[in-house]
């Protein structure tokens, strides 16, 4: 190791450095023989790491140098540019600086080494040696006993990706133009290398992140397709000219199709499994089912819709939904559909209202005849005992409560099933409700029964399921005022003069107040709900199947009316049912609207 | 005495012998048949003034009664029809008949649409 002559130290032009003189020539004639070898090397290798080591000896041994080495440039979190040393060839006898921890993570700017950065980063090289040594310089390349070095900056497409560097040792060498060529050159062979490593990693992690995606894409489809198979309900998907173009399992099934292959056509070919009609049994042409409406836009729920299979002739009843499919853009690209088949529903409750039919047809039977005895035992008995008499009323009044609950449950059923047939004919409504007081008197003799009613209110109705809104709400007033304070019956009429055509000539409200016991808030909005009885389980439980009030509002619905109440617990409840008034007109129209 | 004739049409014993004791009591003339075929022979043996059909019945029902009396009587003898139907009232528009009773039924009702039948057939 030559010692460091201070005078030297002096910038002046570093001609005193030695000079390897002709020399030279031969060397960059070897360097070159060595970037001929890189680039060969380079072609043939995966990674940089791969081949660089022997790279940089051919290029050490052929450039003379101490050391050769390639530094790559990070950025680091806080905004720093650093370069750390990657790889290192070191001359024999030389101190390698591959472990030497200043290397790694090393930045320009604290280094005071800003001056490489900003010529390495312009494309150029850089060079200096001991004589012309910043401090900075010094302070960084003595320990190393580095007397000169040259600085190639590695350009990766258009951006300075590091450096490659080459250190002398045992003397302040000069780097003549034909060795720094040649040493560009290595720079440059280098620098197109990373290159393309770069483009292949790169290529290599799209491909990775390709097939990732493939493969994720592959399982959620298998996914998708399990529970397609595995629910019960029809699925197809449609495409904008309403080709089926996937169908599951359960869509097989509905149709009664062999294979699913064959339900992928033509959603207007599916007339050929089975008919199509919609809920009230009317045929339903295919553009007007749920699908097409989808492919409109228009998403649909639970349209109820019945088939029959001409294989069969068995008849479904299905649910049918349907939501339009759109793209990236929003454009619909098809049409998903679901079909819930709710066949067994339907014949369930079928077969309930059959049953209650079938019960309560056959139990009437027995009650007509369990109550006309009792009737003809009081009549004819003019012997029979005060107690005896007492016994056969008894019968008769439970015969009555048992023929009550058969045509609740008729009622409700009829509700469900179809609606109630009507038969409207004239009738004054105070007759009406005259009457149902009058019926009310016989079970209930000392209550005080308060009517407050014009002299007439005529309507159009059906009497017998007025009256039954009217004993209804008598009964309720009656059953539920315990301590018998006096129930007030009201009827207001309203007529609306001039009003010809828009709705009738008026309308008439008849009210029913009692001073009871009254209906707690959490229950009131129960109240028209079937077989909802609000003081099940109080002291003022007094039986009943609780659709009364059920039953009544439909009545009402029926007759183009409302039904409503208040009520305030302690104080009592007023019902209040409103009717159009009947006109002269619908009298003469005929008698049965029903 | 002997007042106006009543043929009761019922498949329920029970139930027809309380109609027949009913009217009976009340001075009316009772025939009796249990299903529509009897009521037909029952009619050949005397014309009723009026007929109270039960609909559902064994061998022949009410509505197959109805059309048979009417072919070959018209509307001699008017109908009212007793039955356990959900709709008693539109039973009795099916068949075009001039009454209905629903059961169970009170005698006091029985009573008056009978007398309100015979009556008005008596003042034709």
């Amino acid at each position: 190791m030559e010692p460091l002559d201070p005078a030297q130290e002096n910038h002046a032009d570093g001609s005193e450095a030695p000079v390897h003189g002709a020399a030279e020539y031969g060397s960059a004639g070897r360097i070159l023989g060595a970037v001929r070898f890189a680039a060969e090397s380079f072609l043939t290798s995966q990674t940089m790491s791969e081949r660089i080591d022997e790279v940089l000896a051919e290029l050490g041994a052929a450039a003379d140098v101490s050391r050769v080495y390639v530094f790559e440039n990070e950025l680091a979190a806080d905004g720093d540019l650093v370069t750390c040393q990657r790889f290192e060839w070191a001359a024999p006898g030389i101190p390698p600086q591959i472990d030497n921890p200043v290397m790694q993570r090393m930045s320009y700017e604290r280094s005071g080494l800003e001056m490489w950065a900003r010529e390495l980063s312009q494309g150029r090289i850089y060079e200096s040696r001991v004589g012309q040594y910043t401090q900075s310089e010094r302070d960084f390349a003595l320990p190393q006993k580095t007397q000169s070095y040259l600085l190639v900056p590695l350009m990766v497409e258009g951006s300075w990706w590091g450096f490659i560097g080459f250190d002398e040792c045992t003397s302040p060498r000069r780097w003549e133009k034909p060795v720094r060529d040649a040493l560009q050159a290595a720079g440059s062979i280098l620098s197109a290398a990373i290159q393309g490593w770069n483009a292949r990693r790169e290529k290599e992690r799209l491909l990775e992140r390709q097939r990732t995606f493939t493969e994720a894409a592959w399982r959620r489809a298998a996914e998708w397709e399990a529970v397609l198979a595995s629910i019960v309900d029809g699925v197809w998907v449609v495409d904008t000219d309403m080709q089926v173009t996937f169908a599951n399992e359960g869509a097989r099934r509905i149709f009664g199709a062999r294979r699913i292959e064959d339900l992928l056509r033509p959603w207007s070919e599916y007339v050929i499994f089975a008919e199509i009609f919609d809920a009230a049994e009317k045929p339903v042409g295919v553009e007007e089912m749920p699908p097409l409406r989808a492919l409109q836009g228009q998403a649909t729920t639970d349209i109820g819709t019945q088939i029959v299979l001409r294989s069969t002739g068995e008849r479904k009843y299905l649910g049918l939904s349907a939501a339009p499919i759109r793209d990236s853009t929003g454009e619909i690209v098809g049409a998903v559909a679901v079909a819930t088949d709710r066949t067994q529903q339907v014949e369930f409750g079928r077969l309930k209202d059959q049953f209650i039919r079938v019960a309560a047809h056959e139990l009437k039977t027995p009650v007509a005849i369990m109550k006309g005895y009792a009737q003809l035992a009081l009549r004819v008995g003019d012997q029979t005992s005060p107690s005896q008499r007492e016994r056969l009323r008894a019968i008769d009044r439970g015969s009555d409560r048992i023929d009550r609950i058969i045509q609740d449950l008729l009622s409700v059923s009829q509700v469900y099933a179809e609606g109630f047939a009507l038969h409207f004919k004239p009738a004054d409504l105070r007759e009406l409700t005259v009457a149902a007081i009058g019926s009310l008197s016989k079970e209930a003799p000392d209550r005080e029964i308060l009517l407050d009613a014009p002299a007439a209110a005529p309507v159009l109705v059906d009497v017998d399921r007025i009256g039954y809104v009217l004993r209804s709400l008598l009964d309720n007033a009656v059953r539920y005022s315990p301590a018998g304070g006096p129930i007030a019956v009201t009827i207001d009429v309203k007529t609306d003069e001039g009003s010809a055509g828009t709705g009738g000539p008026g309308t008439v409200t008849v009210s029913i107040a009692d001073q009871g016991i009254g209906i707690s808030p959490t229950k009131q909005r129960h109240l028209f709900e079937p077989f909802f009885r609000a003081h099940t389980d109080t002291p003022y439980d007094y039986g009943g199947m609780g659709v009364g009030l059920f039953t009544s509002r439909e009545i009402v619905r029926q007759h183009g009316g409302t039904i409503w109440f208040e009520s305030s617990e302690g104080e009592g409840s007023t019902f209040h049912f409103r009717l159009p008034l009947g006109d002269v007109d619908e009298r003469a129209q005929g008698l049965d609207r029903g | 005495m002997s007042g106006p004739r009543v043929l009761i049409v019922d498949d329920d014993p029970d139930l027809l012998a309380l109609m027949a004791e009913t009217l009976d009591l009340e001075g009316y003339e009772v025939d009796s048949a249990s299903n529509g075929a009897r009521a037909l022979d029952a009619v050949e043996r005397g014309m009723p003034d009026l007929i109270l059909l039960d609909m559902k019945m064994p061998v022949m029902d009410g509505k197959e009664f109805t059309r048979r009396f009417r072919l070959t009587h018209d509307h001699e003898a008017p109908i009212v029809v007793v039955t356990a139907a959900a709709d008693a009232r539109k039973s009795a528009d099916e068949i075009g008949a001039n009454g209905f009773l629903g059961k169970p039924f009170d005698l006091d009702v029985l009573l008056a649409t009978v007398a309100r039948e015979t009556g008005a057939r008596a003042g034709d």
